[in-house]
């Protein structure tokens, strides 16, 4: 085993490196010991030296960074920014969408549902004290009363809402009252019972935004009758008006005054 | 630019030569990319095929190298020669890509009798090759350098980024590595 001396090393592959036969003759001559050592590295200089490969004999062509569809840095860095602002704005416009399309608009906001035990006084014989101007029709006499300000309420949101509650838009071109009671109920999608002694009045009216309780509540008060709500699918009417909640609007004993109708 | 670096070249003759051809292509010139490609592609190979060993993720590497340097060739200072900076890539980037190359499973290893044909056909002694392939890849780099591209050790050192003492104390253990894998495979 060969003592490590670095120098005497660093000789050896100098030597093996070098190929200096003469060299070579006379390190040997003063290290007759190292023959061995010598010969080995020699050969593995040598062969270490023919392992290099060869000149090819045909170089292959360049690939530029576009043919083989390599992404720039540039590009490596503007495309999550640009898909980052792609999803942002995606965002934002959903939101504005969701925010402008959930909101009911004013016009169309329904009133609260009106309970016969709290339904607001009806038109007096003084006029439309409470109320808002009734909404007319040319050429009828018949109101068609809309909600009176100060006593909405906010209505809960459209998928919230029951059946009695959610606001619809009817016409009614003289139709009896029965039959009227009945189109609202259809048009709300709500089952209607009528009990005995409806008067059969004759009726013109005309209801925007506002859902069927409301319409019922108000008619109520004009033609003498009660609505009450069953389960927001179903509704009774009772003709007759609650004395806890509403002045009577008609003298008793009168028969109830039939709406005016043009030419009479 | 391309005035100044021929009057460089007449005043200076050590004036590199590769620099007439970077100028070039800044300027737009496409084939002269080319002509360092073609120049270098032997000296890049080889630096990669010493330290990866394998041909064809040498012939990737050298590719890479050569990408690499298509990218950042504006950034090149020339205070260093041309070649020296290509050197300093090709060891990085060779010795980058075996170190990722030694977590994937490895293949079956060559019988030590048998010899390994070289790409020019003649035949290498396969102790060398095992030997070479039980070294690290910087001390193949640091060989292959010296034996193959016969660099001194003061280009080397500016290769591999170190100071010549280092890479005079790296290429001393090296050798010794090498010497102790040959005897084992022998």
């Amino acid at each position: 085993m060969i003592e490590k001396d670095e120098k005497l090393d660093l000789l050896l592959w100098t030597l093996a490196e070098g190929g200096n036969e003469a060299a070579q003759d006379e390190f040997l001559q003063m290290h007759p010991a190292l023959r061995d050592e010598l010969q080995r590295r020699t050969m593995m200089v040598s062969g270490l030296r023919s392992a290099k490969p060869a000149p090819c004999a045909c170089i292959p062509s360049f690939r530029y960074p576009g043919e083989l569809g390599t992404v720039r840095p540039v590009m490596r860095r503007l495309v999550p920014i640009l898909v980052g602002c792609g999803a942002v704005l995606i965002a934002s416009a959903s939101w504005v969408w969701w925010q402008r399309f959930s909101e009911i608009p004013e016009s169309t906001k329904p009133a609260p549902p009106v309970r016969s035990a709290t339904a607001p006084p009806g038109p007096t014989t003084q006029g439309m004290k409470g109320l808002m101007v009734p909404h007319r029709e040319p050429g009828t006499t018949a109101p068609s009363l809309g909600v009176p300000p100060g006593t909405s309420e906010p209505a809960p949101r459209g998928a919230d809402l029951l059946r009695s509650q959610r606001p619809i838009s009817i016409r009614i071109e003289r139709a009896k009252l029965a039959s009227a009671l009945h189109m609202i109920a259809a048009k709300a999608g709500i089952a209607l019972q009528i009990g005995p002694g409806l008067p059969d009045f004759e009726v013109v009216a005309r209801y925007d935004g506002m859902s069927a309780m409301e319409i019922f509540a108000d008619m109520g008060r004009a033609y003498g009758f009660t609505a009450f709500d069953q389960d927001g699918s179903s509704i009774i009417i009772v003709p007759a008006r609650d004395p806890a909640a509403d002045p009577p609007t008609r003298e008793e004993g009168i028969e109830p005054a039939a709406p005016r109708l043009p030419g009479r | 630019m391309v005035v100044t670096a021929i009057v460089n070249r007449v005043q200076n003759p050590s004036f590199d030569a590769d620099t007439l051809l970077i100028e070039r292509y800044l300027t737009g010139d496409q084939s002269a990319f080319e002509a360092l490609y073609r120049h270098y592609y032997d000296v890049v190979y080889s630096v990669a095929k010493g330290v990866l060993g394998d041909p064809d993720e040498a012939a990737d590497a050298t590719q890479e190298v050569f990408r690499l340097v298509l990218r950042n060739l504006k950034r090149f200072d020339r205070r260093a020669r041309f070649s020296t900076w290509l050197y300093r890539i090709a060891v990085n980037r060779s010795i980058q890509q075996a170190r990722l190359l030694a977590r994937r499973p490895k293949p079956i290893p060559l019988d030590a009798a048998s010899a390994v044909a070289t790409d020019a056909g003649e035949i290498a002694d396969p102790r060398i090759e095992q030997a070479l392939r039980e070294l690290s890849p910087s001390d193949r780099a640091i060989l292959v350098l010296f034996y193959w591209q016969e660099l001194s050790l003061a280009e080397i050192a500016v290769a591999m980024e170190c100071s010549a003492n280092a890479c005079k104390t790296r290429l001393f253990r090296a050798r010794e590595r090498f010497r102790e894998a040959f005897e084992r495979t022998a």
